[in-house]
């Protein structure tokens, strides 16, 4: 009984791993079809497969930035041949993936950089957009999203710690000049921790609520009602931020950066 | 013993013998050995300097003296100035250097790289010798205006000064010319003479209104001296400023008064005293009409542009850098970027440039290099420039044109095209030509672990622990703490347990049929059970004495009575063990549970609170 139980779990083991090693197996060939691809300057191939693999559930900045990049080259190829069916509605994709990228990771510099160039795009093509600070987030948001999550988790996590872990040293240690420094240091820690628990609960609050969306359609005009024999509002262009209210019927009830609230397409709206 | 002293006094006497003879030479040595050549790259036109500078301590110079080669050189004029200065060094402290300056007034004989040789001494018995200097003669002329710009450090016949201010010191102010035309270059040298030795010295420059000036010489330690005569009389002259200086504006132009506190040996208790040259007035001419189109008046002098470009095929929607040189004499530093325009191009203008400007020869010269992005706006090859730079040259007196090459360009595609496609951009602004960031190499496909933390249980489990951690630990604390303080309530439950024990093991007595340990036992517990109510030993008690002392702190009577009846019992039995049977034990041990109840539930009184009361 004994001999056969050992290949027993082992064979349990194996089936059980099976499907994830599959998976990975399967990520890193989509991975390397889509570099191969990038490379090859086939951007159309190329963002299929990064597609592919950000549809698996993958929430990667260099990832989503290397699809956006690929969005944009593949909007340049068309351009150049006069492609206009190839282009279509690639800016407002590379928006949205250059947006995901920094929502992960707000400090990558290239990533802002080729969003600024992708923006231009849009900008040279259908007009810079009438919609005052369009992009621009209120400050909460601004703060709270300074960092990224992670770094904020963390940096939480590690004052936490130190707090409780210098007050449990307070209590036991004897009067004197460590103990004092001890003490200063504990303002410092509970005043930074507090600090870092606003910012984590704001940047969370965030990404639970507030659902920041990118139009990624080339251009949808926005309409006081889910219908589209409703009074027409302003045409929103590719890239344009906005927030989704609710849902009705195939149509976001969205709101623009002036405050401006409307209805536009599911289909012409991608949350970051 | 004798010996071993002859012997320390010799070795001594060696150490010290070598220590003078090292310091004797390093004495010697001489401090500053040097050749220069101003300027080390001019025409075949104009003068060269070459200063030999020695520099050494104590009054005495050196043995021997080697001049240089000068080679393709002709030596016009030779001077020697020699002067003693007290100097203060942070080793040696005050001591005496003598300086021997000998300048040689060279024409080269041809153009090209010449050599200038070592200039060679002998002190002390060791000789000494210099770097030899290359000096790049060129063909091309270089003077400007009316006059040929002496080259600063330089030492041409000086103008004879007014016999006004001639007295033991002054400062004499030569300016090259007085004619100019706004933004030509007047070079302007003030002069030191004095028939003392100088003591100290500190200049005090003017501000120069509507002159913008570049310096060409300044004294950096010591003044370095030559000879002149005047009215009789020989003067030690030394330079104290060469200045460049553009007129900024036409009409009549102040070169302000040069002021110098200067104390020398001749003035009233070694007191500086403070010195003045005169004002020179230069008489500019405004530059003459019919300047070309986009000339900047700074541009006067003598200059060419040169452009190149990175790459001569450039794909529709990128850009291209196109570097210009702006070379020449003149005042390179007052001019502004250039502005430039190319058809079928965008032009990014720089903000910034690398500027190269030398002031070590007569004439101010320098480059400045400016960067350009171009940006094509349509496909095709397209030209670009000749880029042209328009500039007065006061040696002709004329508006010159400096011109780059054309370069061609190809660009491949239709950058039209490519900025708004079909109903696309319509003022042709091409702002694909931005290059994005090239794509990430992808190590690991990993979702960030914050992404996923932040909403697991786990995350804030990790977050509480701390905390719970430290409720923990003070809350073992303050058990802890509780546990050791000395409370009636904490001593009954210390006796409750020793009684728990000593029972069990009288029950065990029982099972064993030890009567007379069984009773022992008992005893025991009881009378330590009483003990820890009341706090004192009683045990060694007589029985009267026990029960005055436990009516005192406030037993019952029938507690005291059963207590005194079952510790008879238990003496009795002990010394009687057979009449105790097993049935006996146990109506025994259940008498005593029933006691300890009963002397638990009394609340002894203390004989000090008593006291109190």
């Amino acid at each position: 009984m004994r001999r056969l139980l050992v290949p027993l779990v082992l064979g349990l083991a194996t089936l059980a791993a099976a499907p994830a090693s599959a998976r990975v197996g399967e990520r890193e060939d989509l991975l390397g079809r889509a570099e191969r691809a990038y490379r090859e300057q086939r951007y159309g191939e190329a963002i299929e497969a990064y597609e592919r693999l950000v549809a698996t559930g993958i929430q990667n900045e260099e990832l989503f930035y290397n699809l956006a990049n690929a969005y944009v080259l593949e909007y340049r190829d068309a351009s150049r041949v006069g492609d206009e069916k190839r282009r279509a509605g690639k800016l407002g994709r590379a928006i949205l993936y250059y947006e995901r990228a920094l929502r992960l990771e707000p400090g990558f510099d290239d990533a802002a950089y080729n969003l600024q160039v992708a923006r231009d795009l849009v900008a040279a093509r259908f007009g810079a957009d009438k919609v005052k600070d369009a992009a621009r987030e209120p400050l909460w948001i601004r703060a709270a999203t300074w960092l990224p999550l992670s770094t904020l988790a963390w940096t939480f996590l590690a004052l936490d710690v130190a707090f409780f872990g210098i007050l449990v040293a307070v209590r036991f240690l004897p009067t004197g000049f460590v103990r004092t420094g001890l003490i200063v240091g504990e303002v410092f820690v509970g005043a930074a921790g507090l600090v870092a628990g606003l910012l984590l609960a704001g940047h969370v609050h965030y990404r639970d609520n507030v659902r920041v969306s990118v139009i990624v359609a080339d251009e949808v005009v926005m309409r006081e009602g889910p219908d589209p024999s409703r009074r027409e509002m302003p045409t929103l262009h590719a890239g344009l931020r906005v927030v989704i209210l609710r849902e009705s019927d195939g149509w976001y009830r969205v709101r623009l950066a002036n405050h401006m609230e409307g209805y536009v397409p599911k289909t012409a709206v991608e949350e970051i | 013993m004798l010996r071993l002293r002859l012997s320390i006094g010799v070795v001594i006497a060696a150490t010290l013998a070598t220590a003078v003879g090292l310091e004797g030479r390093a004495w010697a040595q001489p401090v500053e050995f040097t050749l220069k050549v101003t300027p080390t790259s001019g025409t075949i036109h104009e003068e060269y300097v070459a200063t030999v500078q020695i520099v050494t301590r104590g009054v005495s110079g050196p043995e021997r003296f080697w001049p240089p080669d000068f080679g393709d050189f002709t030596v016009v004029d030779q001077r020697t100035s020699q002067s003693t200065q007290w100097m203060y060094d942070p080793v040696r402290g005050q001591e005496i250097r003598s300086s021997e300056t000998r300048r040689y007034v060279l024409r080269p004989r041809r153009a090209g790289k010449l050599r200038i040789g070592e200039a060679r001494l002998r002190l002390d018995g060791v000789e000494y010798q210099t770097k030899p200097v290359i000096v790049e003669v060129l063909e091309a002329a270089g003077g400007l205006g009316s006059g040929t710009p002496t080259a600063p450090g330089s030492a041409p016949a000086i103008p004879p000064p007014d016999p006004s201010i001639v007295g033991t010191t002054f400062l004499h102010v030569v300016p090259d010319r007085t004619k100019v035309y706004v933004g030509e270059q007047v070079t302007v040298t003030w002069y030191l003479y004095t028939r003392s030795e100088v003591l100290k010295y500190e200049p005090k420059p003017p501000r120069f209104d509507d002159l913008w000036s570049e310096t060409l010489y300044e004294p950096q330690n010591y003044l370095n001296y030559t000879e002149d005569v005047v009215n009789g009389r020989t003067y030690s002259v030394a330079v104290v400023a060469r200045r460049a200086l553009f007129p900024t504006k036409a009409g009549k132009v102040v070169v302000p008064k040069f002021h110098a506190d200067v104390a020398t040996m001749a003035t009233p208790f070694g007191q500086p005293l403070r010195l003045s040259s005169r004002e020179v007035t230069l008489e500019v001419q405004p530059l003459p009409p019919g300047a070309p189109a986009a000339f900047d008046p700074a541009y006067v002098g003598q200059f060419t542009v040169e452009a190149s470009i990175d790459r001569d095929n450039v794909p529709a929607g990128e850009s291209i850098s196109m570097q210009v040189v702006i070379r020449g004499a003149g005042a390179l530093r007052r001019t502004k970027i250039p502005t430039l325009e190319f058809d079928g191009f965008t032009t990014y203008p720089p903000r910034t440039f690398d500027e190269k400007v030398d002031t070590t020869t007569a004439l101010v010269r320098g480059e400045r290099r400016y960067s350009y992005v171009l940006t094509p706006k349509r496909g095709g090859t397209l030209a670009l420039g000749p880029i042209e730079i328009p500039y007065f040259d006061p040696t002709t007196n004329r508006y010159e044109i400096a011109r780059s090459d054309v370069l061609k360009v190809k660009v491949i595609g239709d950058p039209a095209l490519l900025a708004g496609g079909a109903g696309g951009l319509g003022s042709g602004e091409n702002v694909i030509a931005r290059d994005i960031r090239p794509a990430r190499e992808i190590v690991a496909l990993r979702t960030r672990v914050a992404e996923k933390a932040w909403r697991h249980r786990g995350f804030w489990l990790v977050f509480a622990a701390p905390a719970g951690l430290f409720l923990g630990v003070v809350l073992a604390d303050k058990l802890r703490e509780r546990l050791r303080r000395e409370t009636p309530r904490a001593r009954l439950r210390r006796a409750r347990g020793r009684a728990r024990k000593r029972l069990r093991l009288a029950e065990l007595h029982i099972k064993g049929g030890r009567a007379g340990k069984f009773f022992g036992e008992i005893a025991r517990v009881l009378s330590e059970h009483v003990e820890e109510r009341v706090g004192e030993p009683v045990a060694a008690m007589t029985r009267e004495k026990l029960r005055d002392f436990l009516k005192d702190r406030g037993f019952p009577e029938e507690t005291i009575e059963a207590l005194v009846r079952e510790l008879e019992n238990c003496d009795f039995a002990r010394f009687a063990p057979s009449a105790s049977g097993p049935g006996e034990m146990r109506a025994a041990l259940r008498r005593v549970r029933a006691l300890l109840t009963a002397i638990e539930k009394v609340r002894p009184v203390r004989l000090d609170e008593e006291a109190a009361a």
